[in-house]
């Protein structure tokens, strides 16, 4: 039987030859990592993989490619993301060749000691918090399928972190939050490997007027994670990038996982859901719950 | 002067360090509030790391911190009053600093040196004493074994062999330290350049062919390289690798307050990044692989062509903390034509 490595070399292999794509964005294995790779048709795919370490949300390469087609790896992540940018008018549907996977869950880097065992076998205590929350296992909507399907086990209830910081005192969560917040250098990691942070011009670049000040301490720093959570309200899909990438290690994405919580509960709303889902602050339905609003 | 080694007692370490603490600001490894390693300013030595691994952040933070005023200003009725910069502690004393953080400072003070002096940086790294643990093995992603810079500007390093730290003192910023704590060091009689060859033979750091220093002629043939494109297009351009790396000191200045008071401060920026050098004048790189291609070969072609060293010592911290797992030492090779095969397969053209 073919792995999936195999299979989806063949795949993009004939993706190249029948002229479908210009560009297909994966994931490659290369000096002991597993990273991005944007590769043509002149490059070697055998070095293309999808493991438990795929960790980058891949939509976030479109708007480099944008233009062109565009084969892409899809996990849940990048489709939730695609369905938002769709809703958003970002992306090129008709360009794209979504290749479906089988997701494995990804293994969160911060748990994996070095040379962990062998990473295929690595139970749930392992995985990433969203894949426990995860909707579908297989690709939906695929174009092309490589592997084989895996049964999706049902989402897990709950926002453990969330919970753990909910549990504080207003004072302690305060405490908890300057501390994360004077380990920040500001290096903007967290937006960038957003796929919904895209805008142009953000407000952290802005001087005139400036909307942070620029100096790195730690009631600036909470103020632009404050300001980021608010411009993902309903947007983001919980991908965990924000979190993953940066590096002092601060849990990013738990104060996007406040408003993903209150519109999950209040409206029964999960961005990027389907390929129809409006985003969240343009729909109005008159049995919108309006308790918290003055 | 002529290198002069001691023996030092794997657990007079502790006492070391507290009775530096009477002498010196001592920085050391410690866990932040994530349980992460960094730099920081311990108060016992319970909670010292003193371990060779490497924090993500570099040491560079105590010569160039990220945000440093510059100058504060006030005015009253017709009066501007302004001062600055701000008097600091002096006399820092980097304990149990990787080699390629300590070796970081030589290179980095050509620039700060050059035309302009940059006081702030000078004077700080005047008074900082260098105390070099080495590392007992390679970390993930590091190549300094690839890289000849030069580590005689570390004025004492540490190589743990059984049962003792061999310490080799190189300046006299070292001999200082030594003789101030005379006490606990005893004179070493073997022979100690044998044992630090050995060492670093067996920890994988010493010297290996072929050196990246070897890859500047085929680099500055590569600039309108095709794959450039096609490799570093997957840089996000958030500047982490610049922000980790002991060796990156782009800076930028801005302004913070009102017409009233207010600062001018420097704050770290970087090449990798969609606004460098926006503020002044514009972004002339309008595509992230040409940002991502100024860092290369900026460290490994334009630097070196100016004032000599590289400007890297392969800590690999811009490989480890890399989002996306852009490798400098891959592409170092594969563009200085030591390699024929690109860091995971991806090519432009033929
Ligand atoms: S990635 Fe981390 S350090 Fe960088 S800006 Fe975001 S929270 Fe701060
Ligand atoms: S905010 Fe974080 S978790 Fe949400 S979409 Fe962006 S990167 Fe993913
Ligand atoms: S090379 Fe990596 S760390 Fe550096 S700016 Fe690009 S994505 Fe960020
Ligand atoms: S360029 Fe990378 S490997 Fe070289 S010194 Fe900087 S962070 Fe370390
Ligand atoms: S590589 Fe970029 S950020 Fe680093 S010193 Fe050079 S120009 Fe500055």
């Amino acid at each position: 039987m073919a792995t999936i490595r195999e299979e989806l070399q063949a795949a993009v292999k004939k993706l190249f030859d029948d002229d479908k794509i210009d560009y297909f964005v994966g994931y490659a294995e290369d000096y002991g990592h597993t990273f991005p790779a944007i590769l043509t048709k002149d490059s070697d795919p055998s070095r293309l993989t999808f493991d438990r370490k795929s960790y980058d949300n891949l939509a976030n390469f479109l708007p480099e490619l944008r233009g062109s087609r565009v084969g892409l790896i899809c996990k849940q992540c990048e489709v939730r993301t695609l369905n938002v940018l769709a809703a958003e008018e970002q992306v090129e549907r008709d360009k794209l060749v979504v290749v479906g996977v089988p997701c494995p869950a990804m293994l969160d880097p911060r748990k994996l000691t070095e040379g962990a065992a062998d990473l295929d076998s690595l139970d749930e205590s392992y995985w990433q918090e969203k894949c426990r929350r995860c909707l579908e296992r297989n690709t939906p909507l695929a174009d092309v399928f490589v592997g084989e399907r895996v049964s999706t086990p049902t989402p897990a209830e709950g926002w453990p972190l969330l919970e753990e910081v909910e549990k504080m005192s207003a004072e302690e969560r305060l405490a908890w939050w300057r501390r994360q917040m004077s380990l920040c250098i500001r290096c903007y990691a967290c937006r960038l490997a957003c796929p919904l942070c895209y805008c142009h011009q953000c407000f952290v670049e802005d001087n005139k007027p400036q909307w942070i000040d620029k100096s790195v301490a730690p009631e600036n720093n909470l103020h632009y994670h404050i300001i980021r959570a608010v411009h993902l309200a309903g947007r983001c899909i919980e991908c965990q990038e924000c979190s993953r990438v940066c590096p002092v290690g601060i849990p990013v994405d738990v104060l996007n996982n406040v408003l993903s919580r209150d519109f999950a509960e209040r409206f029964g709303y999960v961005s990027g859901e389907t390929a129809e889902t409006q985003p969240a602050l343009t729909r109005y339905e008159r049995d919108d719950k309006e308790d918290f609003i003055l | 002067m002529a290198a002069e080694y001691y023996r030092l007692n794997k657990d007079k370490v502790g006492e070391l360090f507290e009775r530096a603490r009477a002498d010196y600001d001592v920085v050391a490894k410690t866990r932040d509030a994530n349980g992460n390693l960094v730099y920081g300013r311990p108060a016992t030595f319970d909670d010292v790391a003193f371990v060779d691994e490497q924090p993500p952040m570099s040491a560079k933070a105590f010569a160039l911190p990220q945000t440093e005023t510059l100058v504060r200003y006030e005015r009253e009725d017709e009066k501007i009053r302004a001062e600055g910069p701000e008097a600091e502690a002096r006399d820092v004393l980097l304990f149990g600093v990787n080699i390629c953080d300590a070796a970081a400072f030589d290179i980095i003070d050509h620039v700060f040196k050059w035309d302009y002096l940059d006081d702030p940086y000078l004077g700080r790294r005047a008074d900082a004493t260098l105390f070099a643990l080495a590392c007992a093995a390679v970390q993930q992603d590091c190549f300094c074994d690839r890289i000849s810079y030069a580590e005689d500007g570390v004025d004492t390093v540490a190589y743990p062999l059984e049962g003792y730290y061999l310490v080799k003192v190189q300046t006299e910023k070292g001999r200082k330290l030594v003789e101030r704590y005379h006490d606990l060091f005893d004179a070493e009689d073997g022979d100690a350049e044998a044992a630090i060859n050995t060492f670093r033979e067996k920890a994988g750091t010493a010297k290996k062919e072929p050196l990246l220093e070897s890859a500047r002629a085929g680099l500055e043939k590569a600039f309108e390289h095709a794959d450039w494109e096609i490799l570093a297009s997957t840089c996000i351009g958030c500047g982490i690798c610049t922000y980790t790396c002991p060796t990156c000191h782009c800076f930028d200045i801005q302004d913070e307050g009102s017409a009233i008071a207010g600062r001018r401060l420097r704050t770290w920026d970087h090449c990798t990044g969609r606004t460098f050098t926006a503020m002044p004048a514009h972004q002339p790189r309008d595509r992230q692989y040409k940002r991502y291609r100024q860092r290369l070969l900026h460290k490994f072609w334009y630097y070196p062509e100016r004032f000599g060293p590289l400007l890297c010592t392969g800590c690999g911290r811009c490989i480890t903390y890399c989002p996306v797992k852009i490798n400098i030492k891959e592409l170092v090779e594969y563009f200085g034509g030591l390699k024929d095969t690109p860091p995971g397969g991806a090519r432009h053209g033929k």
